[in-house]
């Protein structure tokens, strides 16, 4: 076997590379669905590491073919991990972020309520700079997505109930 | 290069898969990649496209999948592949998705073209 045989740096970061998203994917699927694909791609990469050392590619060649499977693979990773999550899980991700989103509006208004109260004390004197008016952008958007998020959660559970939005019916 | 074979109710390259397995031996992920590769003169199957399609199958009943023994693994020094094995119920489907096929091409294609375009009567 010669150098162009053995697997390279650029090759074993392909791979790294490859696990690494196959890890992150796969992070909220069941359990034994996450085993199963995890396992079945070592050993897909193990067997395409054969192929590849039987094939006597160069080190470049190998971490490019390894790496386009990856990659022209992601579509139908995320698709497929979509389904396999459960929809519990979807429920608690966006609860995480309609939470994590108002707290932002509140800590972010909080915060342009006291530098906008400190810089009119000042007299205004600094008015191109007023960071205040940042704090508080960063805050609007954090309520606007935490508003929406909440009116998802809320739709999505009326119609898991059965129940209109308006509850008479 | 040759042609996947193309059918309506599963995708080309399910098709492709079943008609793979269907000499009856147990195949793994990457020896399916490998075949197609060699077979339709493809590059390999990304990972993603390939273990859908063959998830899919299995979920469908077309493919019957399990784990080799560990014992296997081991002996040879490599990890545990997963096996695919083709099923009664796929085998049909690949029978009749190759006689939709054939039926298919048994119609002219001018033939074909001329009753798209007829207008329809009422």
């Amino acid at each position: 076997m010669n150098d162009t045989t053995r697997l390279g740096l650029r090759s074993r970061l392909a791979i790294a590379a490859t696990v690494t998203w196959t890890r992150l994917y796969t992070a909220l699927s069941p359990a034994e669905v996450r085993r199963d694909r995890r396992k079945e791609l070592a050993s897909d990469l193990h067997e395409h590491r054969e192929d590849l050392r039987a094939r006597h590619v160069s080190d470049t060649v190998a971490s490019m073919e390894i790496l386009r499977r990856t990659v022209a693979g992601i579509p139908d990773d995320v698709s497929w991990a979509l389904t396999t999550v459960e929809g519990e899980t979807i429920m608690l991700g966006m609860r995480t972020m309609a939470v994590t989103g108002w707290a932002v509006a509140l800590v972010m208004s909080v915060l342009a309520l006291f530098m906008a109260v400190q810089d009119l004390a000042d007299g205004w004197r600094e008015l191109p700079g007023h960071w205040w008016s940042a704090l508080a952008a960063a805050g609007v958007l954090g309520a606007v997505g935490g508003l929406a998020l909440t009116i998802l959660i809320r739709r999505s559970g009326d119609r898991s109930t059965g129940t209109s939005p308006s509850g008479s019916r | 290069m040759g042609v996947m074979p193309r059918r309506t109710d599963l995708l080309p390259l399910e098709l492709a898969i079943l008609t793979i397995a269907a000499d009856g031996t147990e195949i793994h992920g990457f020896a399916v990649a490998a075949e197609l590769r060699d077979r339709y003169g493809s590059g390999l199957t990304a990972h993603g496209t390939l273990y859908k399609a063959l998830n899919r199958l299995a979920g469908r009943g077309l493919l019957a999948a399990r784990w080799e023994p560990a014992e296997i693994a081991e002996e040879q020094g490599r990890p545990r592949r997963r096996l695919y094995l083709i099923t009664d119920a796929g085998r049909n489907s690949l029978i009749r998705a190759n006689a939709d096929e054939s039926a298919a091409r048994t119609v002219p294609s001018p033939l074909r073209q001329r009753l798209r375009r007829r207008p329809v009567t009422p």
